[in-house]
C-alpha cells in the first residue's frame, strides 16, 4: 500500500521494503533537501518567471496504473509511435509490461521497470542512479528522488549500436476533481562506444488534473553516441515539469532534439555536462505556447573539459496572450580551453499580447574559447506571407505554412526519416490550432 | 481582360500612380517601361494586391470583375500571376511543396479535384524541363541562396505550372546574363497563348529583343504618356527616356495651344 499524499510541503516516503540501502540513504536525502528548498517562490532568479506555488496547497493522490478500459483502447498513441521501435510505457510513472514492447532488443541491452531492475540488478544502477541530477538545489528534483516509485531503466554495454530507437512513454492520466501525482523517472546508460537513439515522450490521456514531475539521467560514456528525442504533449490544462541531466565522458556526442508541444504549465531544465575531453553536444528545442499557457525552458551547457563543442538552438513560438521563458545558461571552466560554444534563441509572436522573456548566461573562466549567442523575437514576415498569398494560399495556410516553417530547423538532424516526418506532423497539427479561426480566404 | 481607369495609388501617404490607364485585351502581350521610379513596380504590386499599397482613386476591371475588390490569393485563384523583381526566400518550405499548396489552392478555388504527389511531381518536373529549371532547386527552400537568374527561372516556372490568365512579369529580365535572359524569354514565349495577355515591365529594350510586344508604353511620373507599337521601344533604347518627356511636353503644349 502506497502512503497517504497529501500536501506536498510534507512528501512521505514510498514504503518500497525492497529498497537497497544505498537508495534508502539518498531518498531520506532527498527528503531532507526537498523539505530544506520547500517550494521555489518567484523571488528565486531561477523562478523569476515561472510560479508553481499555487501547486503547494492542492492535495495529491498517487496516480494507478492503467485501467482495463484504457487497456481497451489505446489508439491515442498512434500518432506518437513508430512502427520500429523498442518501446516502453509508463502509466502515472509505473511500468506496464502489458504496453511494453521490448522482445526485439539484442539481449545484452537491459530495458524496462527502473523498479524491478532494482530489485534483480541494483549494483548496476548504483554506480549511476541520482549520480548526475541534482537533488540538492533542484527543489523538485528531490521531489522525484524521495518520492518516485517505478521508471525506465535502459542499458547499452559497450560497442553495441542499436538500429531501432528505444520509445520511453509516460503517460499521464488525470482525474476530474483530484490531483493526480506522475513522477517519471528515467535513467540512461550508454557505455564505452554505443550508439543509441531514446525518445521520451510525455503524454497526457483523459482529465487534466495531474501534475507530472518527471528525472532524466543519460550517460554517455565513453566515444558514445546517443540521440534523444524529447516530446512533451500533456493535457493542454496540466502541469509538467521536466529536468533531463546529461553526463559525457570524453569523446563522446549528444543530441537533443525537445518538442514542447502542449500543457499548461511547463518548466523544462536541459543540464548538460561535458565532463571529458573533445565532447561535442547539441541541444534543439522547438516550444508553443497557445493562449493562457506558460512554457520556460533553462539551458544549463557546463563545459568542465578541454575542446568541448556545445551547439544550442530553441526557438519558441508564442500565441494569444502566452508567455515564453527561455534563459541559457553556458559555463566554461578554467580548464576548458578551446571551448567552442555556440547559443541561440529565436521567438515567434503570433499576437501583440504575446511575451517572451529571454536571457543568455555566459561565465566564463577560461582563455582561448569561442562562445557566442544570439537572440531575434518577432512575428511572421509579412513579405514572406504575401508572396505565398500572391501565389493563391489563403491566410490560414499562408499563416500555418510559416509557422511551421519556422519550427522545421528544431527537427533537422533527427536521424530517423519516419521519426522526424511523425514530429513534424505533431507540430503541423498544434501550429494549426493556433491559426484556426483565421478566415480561409482573407475575407 | 483588364481595364485600368484613372489609377491613383499611394505608398506611405505618398502618391506614385497618378491618373494611369491601361487597357489589355486577350492574348496581347503589353511592355511596359520607363525609368526607375516611374511607378513600375508599384503598378505590379498593385495589381498583385500587396498590403500597403493603397489604391486612391480610379477602378481595375478584370474579366469583368472589381479586381480591387479581391484578396491577394482570390486574385491568384481568379488567374493573376505577378512575378516578382525580387522574389522572397522561404526557408523551410520546400519549393516543391510550395508549388503543390499553391496549385491544389487554386484547383480547390476552380472547383478541380486537388493532385496527389505523383500527379503533382510528373506535371512540375515536367514544366521544370520546358523551363530549363534543374530539378535540384525544387527539393531547396523557396528561393533560399538561389542566384539572381535561379530566382528569375523558379518564378516563370511558378508561372508555367500555375497557368494564369494574365501574367505581370516585374522586371524579369534585369540582372540576367544573355543566356540567362534567352532561357527565360523562351519560357515566357512557352506560355503565350491566344488565352493569355502578359503585362512586361521592363526598364531596358533588350527582353523585348526576344519577346516581341503587341503594345509598348512608357510610364513617367505615374502615368503612361506614350504608347505605340513594338517600334516604339526601339526608339526609346535609341534616343533615350528624355525624348520622351519632349514628345509628352510637346503635346501637353500642343493641346494647350488648341484652348487657347
Amino acid at each position: 500500500m502506497m502512503p497517504e499524499l497529501k500536501n506536498l510541503e510534507h512528501l512521505p516516503l514510498p514504503l518500497n521494503t525492497c529498497r537497497p540501502q544505498w537508495l534508502a540513504n539518498i531518498q531520506q536525502r532527498a527528503k531532507a533537501s526537498f523539505d530544506r528548498l520547500g517550494f521555489p517562490t518567484k523571488n528565486m532568479e531561477e523562478w523569476k518567471y515561472t510560479d508553481f506555488s499555487s501547486l503547494s496547497r492542492r492535495i495529491f493522490e498517487w496516480g494507478a496504473g492503467p485501467a482495463a478500459t484504457d487497456l481497451r483502447d489505446i489508439s491515442f498513441l498512434e500518432p506518437f509511435t513508430l512502427l520500429d521501435e523498442h518501446r516502453l510505457i509508463l502509466w502515472n510513472g509505473g511500468y506496464s509490461r502489458v504496453l511494453s514492447r521490448v522482445e526485439g532488443l539484442p539481449t545484452s541491452v537491459r530495458a524496462g521497470s527502473l523498479a524491478q531492475f532494482m530489485e534483480k540488478d541494483p549494483t548496476l544502477l548504483e554506480a549511476h542512479f541520482t549520480r548526475y541530477a541534482d537533488s540538492d538545489r533542484n527543489a523538485f528534483c528531490a521531489m522525484n528522488t524521495a518520492t518516485f516509485r517505478d521508471g525506465a531503466f535502459v542499458h547499452i554495454p559497450p560497442g553495441v549500436h542499436l538500429h531501432r530507437p528505444i520509445h520511453i512513454l509516460f503517460i499521464s492520466s488525470g482525474l476530474p476533481e483530484k490531483t493526480i501525482l506522475s513522477l517519471p523517472r528515467t535513467l540512461v546508460v550508454a557505455e564505452e562506444g554505443s550508439e543509441a537513439t531514446i525518445i521520451e515522450s510525455h503524454i497526457g490521456w483523459g482529465a487534466s488534473g495531474y501534475l507530472s514531475n518527471g528525472v532524466c539521467e543519460i550517460v554517455v560514456g565513453k566515444n558514445a553516441q546517443v540521440e534523444h528525442v524529447l516530446i512533451i504533449k500533456e493535457h493542454p490544462t496540466a502541469s509538467h515539469l521536466g529536468y533531463v541531466q546529461v553526463f559525457q565522458q570524453r569523446e563522446s556526442r549528444f543530441r537533443s532534439h525537445s518538442f514542447s508541444l502542449d500543457g499548461a504549465l511547463i518548466r523544462n531544465d536541459f543540464s548538460v555536462g561535458l565532463g571529458g575531453e573533445n565532447t561535442e553536444c547539441t541541444l534543439n528545442g522547438l516550444f508553443t505556447v497557445a493562449e493562457g499557457q506558460h512554457v520556460d525552458t533553462h539551458t544549463f551547457v557546463n563545459h568542465k573539459n578541454r575542446a568541448g563543442r556545445s551547439r544550442q538552438l530553441f526557438k519558441g513560438i508564442v500565441q494569444g496572450q502566452a508567455t515564453g521563458v527561455f534563459n541559457g545558461a553556458i559555463v566554461v571552466a578554467k580548464e576548458a580551453l578551446q571551448t567552442d560554444a555556440e547559443q541561440s534563441n529565436q521567438n515567434l509572436l503570433l499576437s501583440e499580447q504575446a511575451n517572451v522573456f529571454t536571457k543568455p548566461q555566459l561565465e566564463i573562466s577560461a582563455n582561448d574559447v569561442k562562445c557566442r549567442h544570439g537572440s531575434a523575437t518577432g512575428p511572421l514576415d509579412e513579405s514572406s506571407l504575401f508572396y505565398l498569398r500572391s501565389r493563391g494560399l489563403g491566410e490560414h495556410q499562408a499563416n500555418h505554412l510559416l509557422t511551421c516553417a519556422f519550427a522545421e530547423q528544431t527537427i533537422e538532424g533527427i536521424k530517423s526519416a519516419t521519426l522526424k516526418s511523425r514530429v513534424s506532423e505533431l507540430i503541423a497539427e498544434r501550429v494549426n490550432k493556433f491559426w484556426k479561426g483565421a478566415a480561409p480566404w482573407g475575407v | 481582360m483588364l481595364t485600368i481607369r484613372n489609377l491613383h495609388a499611394t505608398v506611405d501617404g505618398k502618391e506614385i500612380i497618378k491618373g494611369l490607364n491601361l487597357e489589355v485585351r486577350a492574348g496581347e502581350v503589353h511592355a511596359i517601361m520607363g525609368p526607375n521610379g516611374s511607378g513600375k513596380s508599384t503598378l505590379a504590386f498593385v495589381l498583385a494586391g500587396k498590403p500597403g499599397y493603397e489604391v486612391t482613386a480610379g477602378e481595375i476591371i478584370y474579366e469583368g470583375k472589381d479586381l480591387l475588390a479581391m484578396s491577394p490569393e482570390q486574385r491568384s485563384c481568379e488567374g493573376i500571376f505577378v512575378a516578382f523583381q525580387y522574389p522572397i526566400e522561404i526557408p523551410g518550405v520546400a519549393n516543391l511543396y510550395f508549388l503543390k499548396a499553391a496549385i491544389n489552392s487554386i484547383r480547390k478555388y476552380r472547383g478541380f479535384d486537388e493532385l496527389d504527389a505523383m500527379e503533382l511531381l510528373d506535371l512540375v518536373r515536367q514544366k521544370a524541363k520546358a523551363m530549363n529549371v534543374e530539378k535540384g532547386l525544387l527539393e531547396r527552400s523557396v528561393n533560399q541562396g538561389f542566384s539572381g537568374g535561379e530566382k528569375k527561372r523558379n518564378e516563370i516556372l511558378q508561372m508555367a505550372v500555375l497557368e494564369p490568365r494574365l501574367a505581370i512579369l516585374d522586371e524579369t529580365d534585369s540582372g540576367l546574363d544573355i543566356d540567362a535572359l534567352r532561357s527565360v524569354a523562351n519560357g515566357i514565349n512557352t506560355l503565350r497563348s491566344p488565352n493569355r495577355s502578359m503585362i512586361l515591365i521592363t526598364h531596358y529594350q533588350r527582353l523585348l529583343g526576344h519577346v516581341v510586344p503587341d503594345q509598348v508604353h512608357v510610364l513617367s511620373q505615374g502615368r503612361i504618356i506614350e504608347s505605340g507599337g513594338r517600334e516604339l521601344a526601339e526608339e526609346l533604347e535609341k534616343k533615350g527616356y528624355a525624348w520622351a518627356y519632349e514628345q509628352r511636353d510637346r503635346s501637353v503644349s500642343g493641346a494647350a495651344g488648341v484652348l487657347q
